[in-house]
């Protein structure tokens, strides 16, 4: 202070004090006085105030002052003065202007003796000197105190002195008042905010918070006006939802990104203030009407972390309101807190609309829905609830849901589905009873309501199924009903039919014997349309069952090659009539499969014959392969049916596989068939878990292909076959069957497949010779009569042959009882030890009626002759016992029994002998004899036994199934058991 | 000749299975129930029976198992005739004791073979 104010003292040291000044005394009363008047001046314009009015005092004397502050552009405004006519409150003077600038630059007490002399006086005031004195707080200046004075050389040191020191204490004491300012707005602030946040997170319906979000903004802003827009992402664009104190309500208005100013600030998340909005270049054009209540602007995004939620704008109608640093540091407090209270207010109106949306729904919905505690009382329903169970509100509140709906007979159910609900769903039909004591169906439904993932509460709904459960009832003994009718209906189709085809058949015959052709072929057009007719029958029936769900797969293992084969023969008709040509190939490595051979054989002839239906003097190919299955983890076989007929287009193609739609309509006229073949064919190949496709060129042809699991059982399983049974190599062998008879050989190679054997067919001894050279089979069965060549003498040439000598043969001859002869007369064999069931079950065709008969045993081994007869004995059987042959000889004669039962090896008279004497004359007996064999039997003995014959089994008293069975087995072990093989190997 | 046994309660069917058998050489008797079916069979001379399955009085199946209770009728063939072709029929014709099943109406041809077969002839020409 002292430096500052040395120059100026010094250039008026040459004046005298004036005179109008009170006395020393007075003067330091004065300016103490003024010092306390100001330390409690409460702000900045009070302390002006009473600096110009204590300094103008009688005893300080000074006749013209003025107090200027710096704003924050630098300007100096006046805050006070006394003694200056015609001055506005807060007269501005710009920086450079006026003789105080001095001491605003510099910092020092500048004395200007001849105001006159001085270019830069303003020369409104008229003024003789002045003295200008910086005012300063924390080294920097706040503004100046300007004393003068009418006369030149007014002032001198002692002035200088007192006017610094007044400067000092001012200076402090405004510094003070503004430090109280800041910190008393600041708590304003504070306080304002914390109002804003309680009013804004209490007000959660959108619309009155934006506008108390507003509100609130413009009052803690002290602006006249404000606008509140809410950015929408789907249309990357602001609307404005809330506007007050400008010219019109802005309500609606939307704005593009970069548009106007919310569009900046909402493209650069910065705030921005405009001062002079009029003259502003970026303003937009939908706000060209609000001059009158716009002047300063200023806006800030409104941000959550770094997404944009809204902005927010306050505007003033006093163009000289600068929205300053405070402002904006206000507004950035406030932004996040109301982008915040925006957003809650927004998931909390989605949410609203959510709880209100499905308040709608259960109240709407037909199904009655009830929520429940977790103890089951009831917390609140709908009114499907109340129309369906017949209580109300107030009767149903509160109590518990199972009693109420429920009577003795359901309670314990329905607790058992509450009570799953507490945790987790519980789905089902059920009788429940309504208030009026009327029962109805219910579908059910439980589910747990989760709070936060604790169970809280249950919901159930309940859905009226009386009607549907009565319908569905109807339905199903409508649908048996239709099922019966099929049944029957086809039984009484084929009735009449079979008497139409039969005597047209008949007619037929006898007027082609009377040489009547005309007749002939007339009476065939009868026989072909019945065959006709019942071929649709049988496809009408199929079909229905299959979609009525009652067709059911019935599957066995069989040979493809026998079935193909098969397939083949019964084709070859077809085939020739039109001329065509039959190409089959078969895989080397097919085996057995496991499937329905029924449906297969249908599945097969139904292809190849429509194959040959649109096939004319060309070549049809049957492919059989195997290949990998896509479906499940094994092979799946594949039937490929390839003809050069029509061929078909790809729309064609498309309907082919639907009921009754051959390609054209006209095709069944001019090929005739069912329409139905392939629709069956296809549900055929999909109960069998394949599929059918084709692939066809008009007018060159189509192929067919069947895919189905080699292992339908497996597949359905999602299984694979054990590696063991998935080759072909691991048939349970090959078997050549040789017999003159097709429908013998037809029947031996369906049941031998079945068993899992590869089956070679031979219609002679000749042929079969050749075949077995060609592929040495595991075993023969040989038919005895047979034309040309018979069965002995191909078995003469079998054992002649070194490579074929091996081969067990089978004779198999079909005779009755009194045609015996062939063999020694073995009926059966057994082989020890001695299986009790198989026994039984050999044994069991023996018996007359309820009564068993008499058998003889003949057996040496004690042990072995105890088991048979208890074994018999319990089946009803009387039994005697001989040791040896020549006592069963000798029992036979004393009464011939009905079964003799026959060991081998026996000492004294074995089997064999025994055998030879039972069947030679005198005795001649036809009784039936059962070998008992050990496993040891030598080359000889089965030479002996039968003529290199390793089994002759007659058929007696079985069905042909049980027969068929015997042979099964008996291949089967030898085949299984090489050990056994090998010691009965002639 | 052998002796056929026809046992059909449809006359028509009778009628026409009869004169076509006698055609291929066969003598045939005939019954229009099961329980004549058995009581024809009882007094024996048939060397093969025909049964119908849906029968008056007593079924085919009922027929059969009675007949196969005879014991000088144990080894004579019966092949049952249905008009039914379900998968089954065949299983349920076996287990009552018929050796061989085969579907009305009836194709002569295939008939006579398996008649032949189970009468151990060669196929009637």
């Amino acid at each position: 202070m002292a430096g500052r104010s040395k120059r100026a003292a010094e250039s008026a040291r040459t004046r005298a004090p004036r005179g109008r000044r009170g006395t020393l005394a007075q003067r330091q009363s004065a300016l103490l006085r003024l010092s306390a008047e100001v330390a409690a001046a409460h702000d900045e314009a009070e302390v002006c105030e009473r600096v110009v009015a204590g300094l103008h005092d009688d005893a300080l004397g000074y006749d013209f002052l003025g107090m200027f502050l710096l704003d924050a552009g630098g300007d100096r405004v006046l805050k006070a003065s006394v003694g200056w006519p015609d001055v506005p409150a807060n007269w501005r003077v710009r920086p450079g202007q006026g003789l105080s600038d001095r001491a605003i630059r510099d910092g020092q007490l500048h004395y200007t003796p001849r105001v006159a002399a001085e270019r830069a006086y303003l020369p409104s005031l008229a003024s003789g000197s002045e003295v200008d004195i910086p005012l300063r707080v924390d080294d920097q200046t706040i503004g100046v105190l300007v004393v003068e004075s009418a006369e030149p050389d007014a002032f001198g040191t002692a002035d200088f002195k007192v006017l610094t020191a007044v400067a000092d204490f001012a200076s402090l004491a405004i510094g003070r008042a503004r430090l109280l300012v800041s910190a008393r707005r600041r708590a304003d602030e504070q306080q304002a905010l914390l109002d804003t946040m309680a009013d804004l997170s209490g007000q959660l319906e959108l619309s009155k918070l934006l506008h108390a979000v507003l509100g609130r903004a413009v009052a803690l802003l002290g602006v006249t006006g404000g606008e509140l827009a809410i950015y929408e992402e789907e249309t990357r664009s602001l609307v404005v939802v809330a506007s007050t104190g400008i010219s019109r309500d802005s309500t609606g208005t939307r704005l593009g990104f970069g548009e106007g100013a919310m569009g900046k600030v909402a493209e650069s998340h910065e705030p921005l203030i405009i001062p002079n909005y009029d003259e502003w270049a970026g303003r937009s054009t939908k706000y060209s009407d609000v001059r009158d209540t716009v002047q300063a602007v200023m806006v800030a995004p409104l941000l959550i972390g770094q997404r944009l939620v809204g902005a927010i704008a306050s505007t003033h109608a006093d163009p000289t309101r600068n929205f300053g640093a405070d402002d904006l540091r206000l507004l950035q407090l406030f932004a996040p807190q109301a982008a915040i209270a925006i957003e809650n207010a927004r998931l909390y109106t989605a949410a609203q609309r959510q709880k209100e949306y499905f308040a709608a729904v259960v109240a709407n919905s037909p199904v009655a829905i009830v929520t429940l505690e977790l103890d089951g009382r009831i917390t609140s329903m709908n009114p499907a609830f109340e129309t369906l169970f017949g209580y109300t509100q107030e009767e149903a509140l509160g109590h518990d849901l199972d009693a109420l709906i429920n009577d003795e007979r359901t309670l314990s159910e329905a607790y058992a589905y509450t009570t799953q609900a507490t945790h987790t769903t519980a789905k089902g039909i059920g009788r429940r009873r309504r208030k009026d004591g009327s029962l109805l169906d219910v579908e059910l439904a439980g589910v747990p309501v989760t709070v936060e993932g604790r169970n809280v509460g249950i919901m159930a709904l309940y859905h009226d199924v009386t009607d549907l459960l009565k319908a569905k009832s109807e339905a199903e003994s409508a649908n048996q009903a239709k099922s019966r009718f099929l049944a029957n209906m086809s039984h009484e189709l084929r009735t009449p039919l079979n008497a139409i085809i039969g005597y047209s058949e008949m007619l037929k015959e006898d007027a082609e014997d009377r040489g009547n052709g005309e007749y002939a072929s007339d009476l065939e057009k009868i026989r072909s349309s019945g065959k006709h007719l019942l071929a649709l029958i049988n496809d009408v029936l199929d079909l229905s069952k299959v979609e009525a769900g009652k067709m059911e797969l019935y599957l066995e293992t069989f040979d493809v090659r026998s079935l193909v084969e098969e397939v083949k023969t019964t084709v070859r008709p077809l085939i020739v009539q039109k001329a065509n040509t039959l190409e089959v190939t078969v895989a080397p490595e097919l085996g057995p499969i496991r499937a329905d051979l029924t449906k297969v054989r249908q599945m097969l002839l139904n292809l190849l014959s429509n194959a040959s239906k649109f096939t004319e003097k060309g070549a049809i190919e049957l492919r059989v392969s195997r290949a990998p299955a896509t479906t499940w983890p094994g092979h799946d076989v594949l039937f490929s049916v390839h003809d050069h007929g029509i061929g078909m287009t790809p729309e064609q193609q498309g309907r082919l596989f639907e009921a009754f739609s051959q390609a054209e309509a006209s095709t069944t006229r001019r090929f005739g068939g069912t329409g139905l073949g392939l629709a069956i064919t296809r549900h055929f190949t999909e109960m069998m878990g394949g599929r059918i496709e084709v692939e066809s060129t008009p007018g060159v042809g189509s192929t067919f292909t069947i895919r189905i699991p080699e292992d339908v059982e497996a597949a359905a399983a999602g299984t694979a076959l054990p590696a063991a049974t998935s080759s072909g190599a691991a048939s349970a062998g090959r078997i050549l069957v040789i017999d003159d008879e097709s429908s013998v050989r037809t029947l031996m190679r369906r049941f031998l497949a079945r068993e899992g054997f590869t089956v070679d067919e031979a219609a002679s001894g000749a042929a079969g010779l050749a075949l077995a050279r060609e592929t040495p089979p595991d075993a023969i069965t040989l038919d005895v009569m047979m034309p040309g060549m018979d069965g002995w003498e191909v078995l003469a040439a079998l054992k002649d042959d070194p490579a074929l000598a091996g081969i067990p043969v089978i004779m198999l001859t079909i005779v009755d009882d009194k045609k015996l002869g062939y063999a020694l007369g073995a009926t059966e064999y057994l082989t020890k030890p001695i299986d009790r069931e198989h026994l039984r079950r050999v044994l069991a065709p023996y018996r007359v009626g309820e009564a068993a008969g008499r058998v003889l045993v003949v057996e040496d081994d004690p042990p072995t002759a105890e088991l048979v007869r208890r074994t018999l004995e319990t089946e009803g059987w009387t039994v005697e016992l001989a040791r040896n042959g020549r006592e069963g000889l000798a029992r036979f004669d004393a009464a011939a029994p009905s079964l003799i039962l026959l060991d081998l090896m026996m000492p004294e008279m074995n089997g064999f002998d025994f055998l030879e004497a039972l069947r030679a004359p005198p005795r001649a007996s036809d009784a039936p004899v059962i070998v008992v064999t050990a496993k040891d039997l030598t080359a000889e003995d089965h030479r002996r036994l039968n003529h290199h014959v390793s089994a002759v089994l007659q058929k007696g008293g079985y069905s042909r199934d049980e027969l068929l069975s015997e042979i099964a087995s008996r291949l089967g072990n030898r085949i299984r058991r090489p050990h056994t093989l090998a010691t009965e190997r002639a | 000749m052998p002796r056929v046994l026809l046992v059909e309660d449809n006359e028509m069917n009778r009628d026409m299975l009869s004169r076509r058998l006698m055609k291929a050489g066969y003598e045939v008797a005939m019954a229009v129930d099961g329980a004549q079916g058995v009581e024809m069979a009882r007094q024996g001379g048939y060397d093969i029976i025909l049964m119908d399955m849906s029968l008056p009085v007593i079924d085919g199946w009922e027929a059969t198992r009675q007949i196969r209770a005879i014991e000088a009728l144990r080894a004579t063939p019966i092949i049952a005739l249905t008009a039914h072709a379900m998968a089954g029929d065949r299983e349920r014709a076996m287990d009552a004791g018929c050796h061989d099943y085969d579907t009305k109406p009836v194709e002569m041809a295939r008939l006579l073979g398996k008649m032949s077969a189970l009468l151990g002839q060669a196929p009637s020409p």
